[in-house]
């Protein structure tokens, strides 16, 4: 049952040996970065960005048409705005003139039948989601600092942007693309190289239910890249509606960054959302929601600065070493420099064992 | 998506040979994970044209086009999506409506004696066709519910008629063990409640009343059961298969059910923001496969091959004799 490891001088080399069998192994294989994180975490938009900086061919395979898009643009602007109509009674208000009132029952008959959204049907409507976006109530729950629903973090910039999107010729830029929110579902690899290096990308879906899918792409990871979103300190999941994704986040790296799969794997932590995260402290106090919380709530630094260290002190491997960055996976420029100093730190492990 | 190179697939060739090109194990539309054929897709099988794979729906009735989709996101592991919506589906077809149940079923008392038997035959064919198994649970439905309707005769016939009725439960029973055959487990628990249910039929009275509200319990049953397979399957948290769904819509299904209140529309919120989810994520990544461009060459061809004059088939609901699959 229980046998005591043996340190003889036998064994050092042989496990010397194996661990060197193992890096050698690394270096002739492809460079495996896994994306791991919640739901709406922001995977999938640096999985996006990662994309966007090789070269065309790859882009083109792993980016959907405009088309496809468009419709999820229009798509994400019509949920956005029904959860909004919809979670009005939650604050004990309802439409007080009646052109809203018709205006929301136009637009929840369009969301009963979101499937046949197109152009036409859009611009037909956009009138009224103007409007609606535009009423008071709407815009009072919406920036209520208490927030009793979730919606889509773009959903602000669709609606700013709804004039746009009307237009026949409207063809989507790379930050609607970035914007719009699709649910993963599954596991997704992208392939590319770098310097002749081959990499594998691979994007999961974060939800609860999709985590148990996640074993499936655990074996050699070169890099883990696992995403939080520091704006989630004061909502809950979308799949059961009451944990806090604070704490589902924290889990699930504690969980993962000790795990017997990764020893081998470099970590990096993406503190994403950090630009939402600027604005909600300053209307969510963080130490209503992380009371252990002793500095100063406006202050960005001292907030940012208790979230990272909750991460990184999960971390129970003195021998291991997690990388953090601070980012807004929106910011192209800042998400290429990140993955090009990831990128190095592997390829220059390569070449130190060469 | 480097995954899928596994699935070999050559193009059909267009001088009309039939090519033995896919050596792929499918999963059965009911017994999902464990239960795989291996099939050839010949110049027969292209029931799908261009159209019915540039559109999802039309994609999902599509027996030979949705098998390969199905192949395809369980490499990315997503295709408990894809089981769920069909289930759904399935769900919707095998739904017995409570209320205006007896009266639905009377004209098929007459053929009952005739229906029986093809039945029996034709879940005979489907199996030796690999023809999915839902449609044997259908028939089995059908014929549950026409089994009770023959209970509830004799018993109007009287008592003194017993010993004709033992003999016809005989071979009911005969039937049932043909049927508890099929490989797949819920038909079992379809018998196990028709039995139940005859036994409830046999200790009530013969008022009439008493055997309409038996019967509706039935159905009531029957869908009750239906819906739990699925929930079972793929809503609940525990589930390996457990879809990506709203909380909202989880807990208004959960609700629902433990009300004990079984709409026919209970699965439709839900089927259809699992659609959403297939149609935006696996969906798009099946458009971009080699596995979809080989498909569509397959349809170029076998257009070209075709002569123009024969017209192009549009998919049908429930086409059961489009997919021929040879082994």
């Amino acid at each position: 049952m229980c046998m005591r490891k043996e340190t003889t001088p036998e064994s050092v080399i042989s496990r010397k040996i194996d661990y060197e069998i193992k890096k050698d192994s690394q270096t002739l294989s492809t460079m495996k970065l896994l994306l791991l994180g919640g739901g709406e975490s922001g995977k999938s938009t640096i999985f996006k960005q990662i994309i966007s900086f090789q070269d065309e061919n790859t882009k083109k395979e792993y980016t959907p048409s405009t088309d496809s898009i468009t419709k999820n643009i229009f798509t994400n602007i019509l949920t956005s705005i029904q959860t909004l109509i919809n979670s009005l009674s939650l604050y004990q208000l309802e439409f007080t003139n009646d052109s809203d009132k018709k205006a929301s029952e136009r637009v929840l008959s369009v969301c009963e039948q979101l499937e046949n959204i197109n152009q036409s049907i859009f611009q037909a409507i956009a009138v009224d989601i103007k409007a609606l976006w535009a009423n008071e109530h709407i815009q009072s729950i919406f920036n209520n600092p208490k927030r009793l629903y979730l919606i889509n973090d773009s959903s602000e910039y669709f609606f700013s942007n709804i004039d746009r999107f009307l237009s026949s010729s409207f063809k989507p830029n790379q930050t609607d693309f970035l914007r719009v929110r699709v649910k993963t579902t599954g596991i997704i690899e992208a392939d590319f190289t770098v310097e002749t290096v081959p990499f594998k990308i691979i994007d999961v879906g974060g939800q609860k239910n999709q985590r148990r899918k996640w074993i499936h792409c655990f074996q050699n990871i070169t890099c883990v890249l696992f995403v939080t979103s520091l704006n989630d300190y004061d909502t809950v999941l979308e799949e059961d509606g009451a944990t806090s994704r604070f704490s589902d986040s924290l889990g699930i790296f504690t969980e993962m960054v000790n795990s017997q799969w990764f020893l081998q794997s470099a970590f990096v932590l993406f503190l994403n959302k950090v630009d939402l995260f600027k604005e909600k402290i300053k209307k969510v106090p963080l130490n209503q929601h992380l009371t252990d919380f002793q500095g100063r709530n406006d202050s960005y630094n001292e907030c940012s600065t208790f979230i990272k260290d909750k991460f990184i002190t999960a971390n129970k491997n003195p021998s291991k070493f997690v990388y953090h960055h601070f980012t807004c996976a929106l910011d192209s420029q800042a998400i290429e420099v990140v993955f090009k100093s990831i990128q190095d730190t592997l390829l220059s492990d390569i070449v130190s064992v060469l | 998506m480097g995954k899928e190179k596994d699935v070999k697939l050559k193009p059909v060739s267009s001088s009309g040979k039939k090519s033995s090109a896919i050596q792929k194990s499918i999963s059965n539309n009911s017994n999902l994970c464990n239960d795989r054929l291996s099939i050839n897709l010949t110049k027969d099988d292209l029931t799908f044209t261009r159209n019915t794979l540039n559109n999802l729906s039309h994609l999902m009735y599509d027996e030979t086009a949705r098998k390969i989709f199905i192949e395809f996101s369980e490499l990315e592991h997503s295709h408990n999506h894809i089981l769920f919506w069909l289930e759904a589906n399935e769900f919707k077809e095998k739904y017995i409506p409570v209320k205006s149940y007896d009266k639905s079923l009377k004209p098929e008392q007459q053929q009952m004696p005739i229906e029986l038997p093809i039945s029996t035959t034709k879940n005979q064919e489907l199996l030796n066709n690999n023809v999915q198994t839902p449609n044997n649970k259908e028939n089995e439905e059908e014929k549950e519910k026409e089994e009770d309707e023959e209970e509830e005769e004799q018993q109007q016939e009287g008592a003194d008629k017993r010993e004709s009725k033992k003999e016809e439960e005989e071979e009911e029973e005969q039937q049932s063990s043909q049927q508890s055959q099929l490989p797949s487990e819920s038909s079992d628990n379809h018998l196990k409640l028709s039995a139940s249910g005859n036994k409830v039929s046999r200790e009530s009275s013969s008022e009439s009343d008493d055997e309409e509200a038996d019967e509706s319990t039935l159905a009531a049953k029957s869908n009750m059961k239906n819906a739990l397979y699925i929930f079972d399957k793929y809503l609940t948290p525990q589930s390996q298969l457990e879809v990506n769904l709203d909380f909202k819509t989880y807990i208004d299904i959960k609700k629902k059910i433990e009300s004990n209140e079984i709409p026919l529309s209970i699965f439709d919120k839900s089927q259809k923001e699992i659609f959403e989810v297939i149609y935006n994520d696996s969906y798009f990544r099946f458009k971009s496969s080699s596995t979809f461009k080989y498909l569509l060459a397959c349809t170029e061809n076998n257009e070209l091959s075709n002569s123009l004059s024969k017209p192009i088939k549009s998919p049908k609901k429930h086409s059961k004799k489009t997919s021929c699959f040879c082994f």
